[in-house]
């Protein structure tokens, strides 16, 4: 009866059982299923469709109706009034179906986007009146989470301010999605929303949660922001960070010793942004404080406390810099400590990768020494040439070339046993030139006044030294020094416009044909803009109108002018101007601005403010009663992103204009059978080429 | 006795593949309920959402797109000009040049008026040499950087860009991808949006552009690809992203962010030294590191992924391009789960180590072995008359029908959600590509990835091969 032990080893070991039945069942079920998912595919896919045509449709229909109510004036008259009060009992009924009731609000919804002024007036009006705000308080009252949110976010676009008691009691709700939509609300609907906000939400507030909340405080008319410092003592430390960056939007300056102890917080981004707030408000009492947080801070922290020494920083710094230069090994924290030293005291550290020592220099100059008479040569040259400028008849070496030697002054007169390693130790030393531009003409000024003194020097050699593409930075006190010296001066401009004005056009490239920019006439100087020919002026001028009245529209042009001008000036604004066009989002009501052709006609404000749906039902309007005056109109759809309403469009042109030949034909039928018989035949013939004219066209 | 035992042993092989394909069924349901819930929600939420809002924000976070370029000198100046022209204020765009051995460099340097400046990289940064970046003169184009430097790879190249970065966030893509303009918006949104946890990455989902309607660097027209095998890997992309990823990154358990669209918190980045650029499958790698990281750390996080559709890109129509792409993701598979092995069953990384991990190691990476070998064994079996043709017919028919009814229902979310493909036609081509896929596509991923695997455990000297892509359709 036993079995062997060897089969009951076997017995043992034997791999667990399993049904093949139950393999064949789940072959059925997944069979079964995957035709269910078959079916299903096309029920979704029918149901998708069926829905959005049933919706585009309901929209089509309650576009136009919600168009007359936003155009809506008292001052219509009596039948107008009657349609109005018609059309309110139509939507009426409309609406009782919930399915219409929500594409309606979907609409108005959509619309409250676009509109601003009166018009949103009336379309929060009317979605009061027609007491869909009635199913957003029912919302309210939901189980579920999104129909919560949706209640709160209808009431708080529609701005329905009889909700705000109702939506402050979700502003610490557990759900997340419902809190979001409740503390937008609260913001949005009243002026103290943000106070109760700040003083009541337990919760943790995101990032995109304060951003929206900035943005809508951003967009608020004629708000008036609370002090944020009050919340900077907020045990919730979102709170605290959320104030920092409101105090900074808003411009806050009151809370200095707040934002210096918050340098401290133990959270980096409450650190951070109070480093910025410093920087920004320019508090220079924190440099104790940032100096003190510095070495426990983290590598993004330091690189933005040392930019903020930077900014706000003194020469009383420049120790703690090179003591962190010194000490620091991070690449990142080391490149911007130096950038900070050069930025407080300029040039304080110098490039010192890969450049050559001094030796190397020496020992070139005493291989290939110059001798007095390669230098006398040289000089000769530079003279020579200086003087065939001259011969042209324009301008006179002093005038035009500035002397190495009037430039250094007395103690940095080049003699001519300078070597070259001299010469290259003085051009550093010209540090004291100040930078030639319009807004230092003050330090010119002054630069010229030394020049005269030093008019009668005999220079060695000249160098035209240019100034003009590369700005030499100069010693900040030197420089406020010379202007201040040159404020207490009473200086005689006709003197030394006479004599000397040429010399302020260093760096120019000797043009014969330039004409100066500084004038004196009748006592008096004169700027006149003559470096820019008149292209050059008429585009800049243009460009200066575009910045002030254009928008995006302007791309276009802008564009053009880039590929027609090669002048640096255009295309640097021109560059501006794109960029700074580029960022705007295209608006509904940009063609109202500049076109006048779209202003002849009645539609386009209508239209810009509409749907794609009420926009193609404005098209058949069109297209029944349309004339010349809508062509403008029509054209300007034609490059539409709908391709419908491009479409429609092009149709609708060919359609007008045909019924303008047709009316013009028939126009001058009447004419010719008003003409003497005897001109008959020859009208004929008029008419027919007229005719053909036409049609050609 | 001796048949006995080897009745045992077919016994025991019955069962393991048996017991195998249990846990697969179970796991791809569960990953099917999880999925829904995860697009339902994802809907319902957004609607909510205004993405907008963002453009302008002066809270508005910085990021960095790096886009590392190799040999891209034929689009490279239109890729570019797309990508220059996202919606968003705060965010540059980084190109890295990796040692091109074409005119890539001074494409870039003529279109976009290009000149070398003073920046340096911090020269201990462990990436290859950078021989210059280069900034536009031109304002219009300010936002761009050209880094030029020696050949090191993908990795190495976007390793350079993040160190070179200066943006809270870092967008790391291909630069042939196509992405939606609005994409930027979303994915800080994803970044910016969670107050419980800190968002260390964002992901989403690849989109198949062959056949589509490209106008100015934007999509005109979406249209199903015209090739039969981008039409098959429109369906596994379909199933793999719309399902698969959203059911990980609804239990937070997401062990992959596409290499083609990937962003990441720099700093965690850099913490973690970027990418590793010893494999070839560096886009799982760094989140294997970055997870890990912070899970040391034991600070809240999660990895977010976005079901929009974002980035489009080409995929290979030709087979040996598509064996040697799988091949690839099958040996940078195996170099990541190799080197974080401790993270197998290991309880200390929660979800990952228990669930995550094993998932990609048996069904990932040990599935398509065993199907290879398993063939053959069926065959041999047959041949040798002991093939028990009841089972094999039960447990094959099963496993088909099982696989027509996932992609079935992931077609039915496609539909649902975005709904790209709106004619019929194309909706029953899809289905009728599942009905064919078990038999005609599947047998040449498997082929791939036991042919990675072969090469990587054997050492057989293998890179990243290279696909020559045809370019968007322009529009007519």
């Amino acid at each position: 009866m036993l079995s062997s032990p060897k089969h009951n080893i076997l017995a043992i070991i034997t791999a667990p059982e399993f049904s093949l039945d139950f393999l064949w069942t789940l072959t059925f079920i997944f069979l079964t299923l995957a035709m269910l998912c078959f079916v299903g595919i096309f029920l979704i896919r029918n149901s998708i469709g069926a829905k959005a045509i049933r919706t585009k449709n309901k929209k089509m229909e309650f576009s136009p109706m919600i168009s007359e109510f936003l155009f809506y004036e008292e001052s219509n008259d009596i039948e107008e009034k009657k349609n109005y009060l018609h059309l309110k009992i139509e939507i009426r009924e409309l609406i009782k179906d919930r399915f219409d009731r929500n594409v309606f609000t979907e609409v108005l919804m959509d619309l409250r986007k676009d509109l601003s002024g009166e018009s949103k007036e009336a379309l929060i009006h009317l979605y009061k009146d027609m007491g869909l705000h009635n199913d957003a308080f029912e919302n309210l009252k939901s189980r579920r989470w999104q129909v919560v949110s949706k209640g709160i976010l209808e009431l708080s676009t529609m701005e329905v301010n009889e909700s705000y008691s109702l939506i402050i009691k979700f502003i610490n709700h557990r759900q997340s999605t419902i809190r979001k939509q409740a503390e937008i609300a609260v913001v949005n609907l009243k002026e103290e929303g943000i106070t109760y906000f700040l003083d009541t939400t337990k919760y943790k507030i995101s990032e995109w949660e304060q951003l929206k909340l900035l943005d809508v405080l951003r967009h608020k008319p004629n708000f008036e922001p609370p002090q944020f410092s009050l919340w900077l003592t907020s045990k919730n430390a979102d709170v605290v960070l959320f104030a920092l960056r409101l105090i900074k939007y808003f411009k806050q300056t009151d809370a200095v010793k707040s934002i210096i102890t918050l340098l401290k917080h133990k959270r980096r981004d409450i650190r951070v942004e109070a480093i910025d707030c410093i920087k920004e408000f320019y508090f220079v009492d924190a440099l104790p404080t940032l100096k003190l947080v510095y070495p426990k801070a983290s590598a993004d922290v330091k690189i933005a406390i040392l930019d903020t020494i930077g900014e706000i920083g003194s020469k009383n710094d420049i120790g703690f810099l090179e003591i962190i230069q010194k000490r620091e090994k991070n690449f990142n924290i080391n490149s911007k400590v130096i950038g900070m030293l050069n930025k407080i005291n300029p040039e304080s550290i110098l490039p010192t990768k890969h450049i050559e020592t001094e030796a190397f220099f020496t020992s070139n100059l005493n291989d290939n020494a110059l001798t007095e008479d390669e230098i006398k040569t040289v000089t000769d040259e530079f003279l020579e040439e200086s003087k065939d400028v001259e011969a042209d008849g324009a301008i006179t070496v002093n005038e035009n070339e500035t002397t190495y030697a009037s430039i250094l002054g007395d103690q940095d007169e080049v003699t001519e046993t300078d070597n070259y390693e001299n010469i290259a130790e003085k051009q550093i030393s010209m540090d004291i030139v100040p930078p030639v531009s319009e807004e230092n003409t003050a330090f010119t000024n002054s630069m010229v006044e030394k020049e005269d003194e030093e008019e009668n020097r005999e220079p060695l050699f000249t160098l035209d030294v240019s100034l003009q593409e590369e700005r030499i930075d100069t010693d900040s006190d030197s420089t406020s020094a010379a202007n201040s010296s040159h404020q207490q001066e009473d200086i005689d401009w006709s003197q030394i416009i006479n004599k000397d004005i040429p010399n302020l056009q260093l760096g120019h490239a000797i043009q014969s044909d330039e004409k100066p920019f500084i004038s004196f006439e009748n006592g008096a100087i004169s700027f006149s803009a003559n470096f820019m020919d008149e292209d050059e002026l008429e585009t800049m001028v243009l460009l200066e109108n575009i910045a002030e009245m254009g928008d995006r529209r302007e791309l276009f042009l802008l564009n053009q002018l880039l590929e027609e001008n090669e002048s640096p000036l255009i295309l640097e604004r021109a560059n501006e101007l794109i960029e700074k066009f580029s960022h705007q989002l295209s608006g509904p009501n940009e063609l109202f601005s500049s076109d006048d052709g779209l202003k002849n006609s009645v539609f386009t404000k209508i239209f810009h403010l509409s749907d794609t749906a009420t926009k193609l039902i404005l098209l058949n309007e069109i297209e029944d009663i349309g004339d010349e005056k809508e062509i403008r109109l029509l054209e300007s759809l034609l490059l539409d992103q709908n391709k419908w309403i491009a479409k429609r469009a092009k149709a609708i042109i060919e359609h007008i204009r045909n019924k303008i030949n047709e009316k013009e034909c028939s126009e001058t039928i009447l004419k010719v059978t008003l003409l003497p018989v005897g001109f008959e035949l020859e009208s004929d013939q008029n008419l027919t080429n007229a005719l053909n004219q036409k049609r050609k066209i | 006795m001796d048949s006995e035992l080897f009745g045992v042993v077919l016994g025991y092989i019955n069962f393991v593949f048996f017991l195998f394909t249990m846990i697969l069924f179970i796991m791809f349901i569960i990953m099917a309920y999880f999925s829904t819930k995860s697009s339902i929600h994802y809907r319902n939420k957004n609607s909510f959402t205004d993405v907008s809002k963002i453009m302008a924000s002066p809270l508005a976070p910085t990021i960095t797109i790096i886009a590392p370029a190799y040999n891209e000198a034929l689009n490279i100046v239109q890729n570019i000009r797309s990508l220059l022209s996202l919606q968003y204020v705060n965010y540059d765009l980084m190109v890295v040049n990796d040692g091109s051995t074409d005119d890539t460099l001074q494409k870039l340097i003529t279109a976009y008026d290009l000149v070398k400046t003073n920046e340096k990289i911090d020269p201990d940064w462990n990436s290859k040499p950078v021989r210059g970046i280069y900034k536009s003169k031109n304002k219009a184009f300010s936002k761009l950087t050209v880094v030029d430097k020696v050949n090191g790879g993908k990795s190495d190249a976007l390793n350079t860009g993040i160190a070179l970065s200066t943006s809270k966030y870092v967008g790391c893509i291909d630069v042939d991808c196509l992405l939606r303009p609005d994409a930027l918006l979303h994915v800080v949104k994803s970044f910016i949006q969670r107050s419980q946890k800190r968002v260390i990455a964002v992901g989403g989902v690849i989109r198949v552009a062959n056949s589509c309607i490209i106008e100015g660097g934007q999509l005109e027209e979406i249209k199903l690809p015209k090739n039969w095998l981008a039409r098959f890997q429109l369906l596994e992309y379909t199933r793999s992203f719309i399902l698969g990823r959203m059911a990980w990154s609804r239990i937070d358990s997401l062990l992959i962010i596409s290499g083609a669209f990937g962003f990441f918190e720099r700093e965690i980045a850099l913490a973690v030294n970027g990418y590793d650029t010893d494999t070839v499958g560096e886009d799982m790698e760094i989140i294997f590191k970055m997870r890990r990281y912070m899970h040391n750390r034991k600070e809240p996080y999660t990895i977010e992924y976005m079901p929009d559709a974002l980035c489009w890109t080409e995929v290979p129509e030709d087979v040996k391009m598509l064996i040697n792409q799988r091949d690839r993701w099958a040996r940078g598979n195996l170099e990541t789960l190799f080197k974080h092995k401790d993270m197998l069953f290991n309880s200390k990384f929660g979800r990952l180590g228990l669930l995550s991990y094993p998932y990609w190691f048996f069904y990932e990476w040990l599935a398509p072995i065993l199907e290879f070998f398993g063939f053959f064994t069926v065959v041999f079996f047959a041949y040798l008359g002991i093939l028990d043709w009841n089972y094999f017919l039960a447990i094959s028919m099963a496993i088909y029908f099982f696989s027509i009814m996932i992609s079935f229902y992931a077609i039915i979310w496609e539909l649902y959600s975005y709904n790209q493909y709106k004619k019929t036609k194309d909706i029953l081509i899809l289905m009728g590509f599942a009905l064919l896929e078990p038999f005609l596509f599947h047998p040449i991923t498997v082929y791939a990835a036991v042919r990675g695997n072969y090469k990587k455990l054997f050492k057989v000297k293998s890179g990243w091969g290279s696909q020559v892509r045809k370019g968007f359709t322009k529009a007519a």
